[in-house]
């Protein structure tokens, strides 16, 4: 299939399998997101990318669910603001997540945060919950678990959770809210 | 390599009925649903087999969700993320949280509910936590008529999700029909009780996933169900077992509690032979643990 994306700001077309998936051919495509994002398979959580915004494991994406979509990896993604509110917040607080996950966790935190922008609604409730606390994305146990999809034990979750409420604090500064 | 390999042709059917006639014409084009589980098996990619691939999630029937009083309908490829979205009102809070802990929110807003129903050899935890609470759906059956068999012709059925396994845990519609709809009953003041021990993907050999509902009655238990689901070998739900549970009389004493789990071993033993020593064990323990809280709860 012939395949219509940007990757990192690029407008790329190329003739690709339609089942092959989007990790190979980011690899194919450069040597630093093989660098970057050293990923093994669907179980290690290396290979998070953001398309149109939402973090991805890019080995569970086949190229026919890419076509026109806006890809960012660590190598595009480093080169915004929104990389360093992350970044700030991981010099600020002393953390910092080995060179073998780095890239990913920096792409998970962002796609976490373009969350946070995209739900304004602190809870989402539970007709029962109406404590409001069923649901929250705010949450350390919410926290926990997204973040546990990148296997990799380096860095505390207690200090990545600390890192995503102070980037967040950053980009919220940054736009005024 | 990777390259030299056949390269599958997609098909994107954009109606309910295109799907049935594509895949009634052609009995192995692969479902494609959130891909979830296709992609991460190893071969997916470069086995070669090159079989052409129907992606489901462009059909507006399928990927609906509707709600009346008593029930949420979505359609088979709503993703768990949207389930959880719009079902939030309606499902039980135990259920809902249960269903928080699949995965994380990145493999939720891409994994579907038919996919997570339909996998073919390994059993996900909304399987267990749907059969639990007396989910059904709706599976389209496709077949061929006319002379020469090219007319498709489709029959459609609801039935429990647990119909949909073996007790050894093996899917018994795969090649046979798409699952088109879930529907999940609004939550009542039945308690429900949901735990997972393991990682269904790392840890397949030794994971159990557990859920029981109840009616909470004045001296016990009534119309418990109770289903248990190992990914790999087995899939239980005993009507005859439940209805044990639901006999007991709370406070029940140790030794009630102690001579239930070892009906609850036979049975395990009698219709899911294959699970793991591992997993009975836990499937046991688990067990226990939830009856002790039961009796503790009658208590007070
Ligand atoms: C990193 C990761 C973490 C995970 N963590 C968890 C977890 O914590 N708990 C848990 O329970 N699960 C977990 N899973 C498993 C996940 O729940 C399943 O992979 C997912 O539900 C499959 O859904 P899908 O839409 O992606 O299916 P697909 O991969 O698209 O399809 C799965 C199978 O079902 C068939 N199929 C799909 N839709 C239909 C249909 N409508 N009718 C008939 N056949 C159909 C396909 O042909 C295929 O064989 C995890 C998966 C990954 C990759």
């Amino acid at each position: 299939m012939k395949l219509n994306c940007t990757i990192d700001g690029t407008q790329t077309s190329m003739i690709v399998n339609a089942n092959k998936p989007l990790k190979r051919i980011l690899e194919e495509q450069s040597d630093s997101f093989i660098k970057n994002h050293g990923c093994r398979d669907a179980r290690c959580g290396n290979c998070i990318v953001l398309i149109n915004g939402a973090a991805r494991l890019s080995c569970l994406i086949p190229a026919f669910r890419v076509n026109g979509a806006a890809i960012l990896t660590y190598a595009g993604f480093r080169k915004t603001r929104f990389c360093h509110d992350i970044e700030r917040a991981y010099a600020e607080l002393g953390v910092k997540p080995c060179s073998m996950c780095y890239a990913s966790k920096t792409i998970l935190i962002g796609g976490l945060l373009n969350r946070y922008d995209q739900t304004r609604a602190s809870t989402m409730i539970n007709r029962e919950g109406e404590s409001k606390v069923s649901y929250s994305i705010y949450s350390r146990e919410y926290l926990e678990r997204e973040m546990g999809i990148n296997v990799c034990k380096c860095t505390d979750i207690e200090d990545l959770a600390k890192v995503v409420e102070l980037a967040y604090t950053y980009r919220r500064q940054r736009s005024g809210r | 390599m990777a390259d030299n390999i056949k390269a599958p042709a997609i098909h994107v059917p954009k109606s309910l009925a295109d799907l049935i006639a594509e895949k009634g014409k052609n009995p192995a084009l692969r479902i494609f649903a959130g891909g979830t589980y296709l992609m991460s098996r190893p071969l997916f990619y470069t086995d070669g087999s090159g079989d052409d691939i129907i992606s489901i999630s462009q059909i507006p029937e399928l990927t609906k969700v509707s709600q009346t009083d008593r029930y949420l309908e979505a359609g088979a490829c709503v993703t768990i993320e949207q389930l959880l979205n719009s079902g939030s009102y309606l499902i039980s809070k135990s259920a809902f949280n249960a269903i928080v802990s699949i995965g994380s929110s990145m493999i939720r807003s891409q994994a579907t509910v038919g996919g997570a129903l339909c996998t073919p050899d390994t059993r996900f935890f909304l399987s267990c936590i749907l059969s639990t609470i007396g989910a059904q759906v709706e599976i389209r059956l496709i077949s061929k008529r006319g002379l020469n068999g090219k007319k498709v012709s489709s029959s459609q059925m609801w039935i429990p999700v647990n119909k949909l396994y073996s007790p050894e845990g093996v899917f018994l519609y795969e090649n046979k029909g798409i699952l088109t709809k879930v529907r999940i009953p609004a939550k009542s003041s039945n308690v429900q009780i949901f735990r997972v021990l393991g990682n269904p993907m790392r840890e397949t050999d030794s994971t159990v996933f557990f859920g029981l509902e109840y009616t909470p009655v004045q001296n016990g238990i009534s119309h418990a169900n109770l289903c248990l689901v190992f990914p790999k070998d087995g899939f239980f739900q005993n009507l005859d077992f439940s209805n044990q549970i639901s006999a007991l009389s709370f406070p029940a004493n140790p030794q009630q509690i102690s001579d239930m789990g070892k009906l609850l071993e036979d049975k395990l033993r009698e219709f899911c032979p294959l699970i793991t020593p591992i997993q009975k064990e836990r499937a046991r323990r688990l067990f226990y643990y939830v009856m002790y809280e039961i009796a503790q709860g009658s208590l007070v």
